[in-house]
């Protein structure tokens, strides 16, 4: 069998104990040696059985201190609702013209928001889009 | 896709793109049951992490269905994206 690579070598936690939160953070930290600079990611097993429909666990969370990426954001609003998505700092705002491109194979954003009245609109690029978007 | 569950579709456009900016993040529990997310980067501080993992905490036990019987929270674990997983022990977070 091939040996690890030193990187691997170097790691300097027990793998079967359960770390303190501090400790924990603190030896993530100490523990992301690659070059460049890596995301910290959490992973939580949930006592739920995702099959059935009543105990999906899903939502949004607004973390304290941000991802640490620049999220690109696009907006389909109207009027004075796109002018507020503007002032707040959106990449791409529009409406159908904005539908054209992104049908046409614009994608370069990370993150939709719509208002209620565009739905219907934004609900022809379900396959563009995808769930993730 | 947006989703009026994730607050994606709403009038308050202002606020939505100002939350997405600013670190929201959205999660979903995948087949086994487990849930992962991006929380920050290796840089931050250890409070800015901290703070984050208590705050996706928070979050999933906002998020706790209604059909979920025994233990909801069963393991937790940290990692970088080519670091080691870290086990982190849940009972540590309620003191």
């Amino acid at each position: 069998m091939a040996k690890a690579p030193k990187r691997i070598q170097a790691w300097s936690i027990d793998r079967e104990r359960a770390y303190p939160l501090s400790e924990a953070i603190a030896a993530v930290k100490a523990n992301a040696k690659a070059k460049f600079d890596e995301t910290v990611e959490i992973a939580v097993n949930l006592g739920v059985d995702p099959r059935h429909a009543d105990q999906q666990v899903r939502g949004v969370v607004n973390l304290p201190a941000g991802t640490g990426r620049d999220v690109r954001v696009a907006v389909f609003a109207r009027g004075p609702k796109a002018d507020e998505a503007i002032a707040a700092g959106a990449e791409v705002v529009g409406a159908e013209d904005l539908l054209q491109r992104v049908q046409d194979g614009f994608t370069d954003f990370d993150r939709v928001i719509a208002t209620p009245d565009m739905m219907a609109l934004v609900g022809r690029l379900g396959k563009v889009l995808g769930p993730a978007a | 896709m947006p989703n009026p569950k994730v607050g994606t579709v709403t009038m308050n456009v202002g606020q939505a793109v100002k939350d997405a900016k600013g670190g929201a993040v959205e999660f979903r529990v995948e087949k086994a049951g487990i849930v992962h997310a991006g929380i920050g980067k290796a840089s931050f501080s250890e409070e800015a992490l901290a703070a984050n993992v208590r705050a996706m905490l928070e979050a999933l036990n906002r998020a706790k269905p209604a059909g979920a019987k025994g233990a909801y929270v069963k393991k937790i674990s940290l990692s970088s994206t080519m670091g080691p997983g870290v086990k982190l022990d849940p009972a540590s977070l309620h003191a």
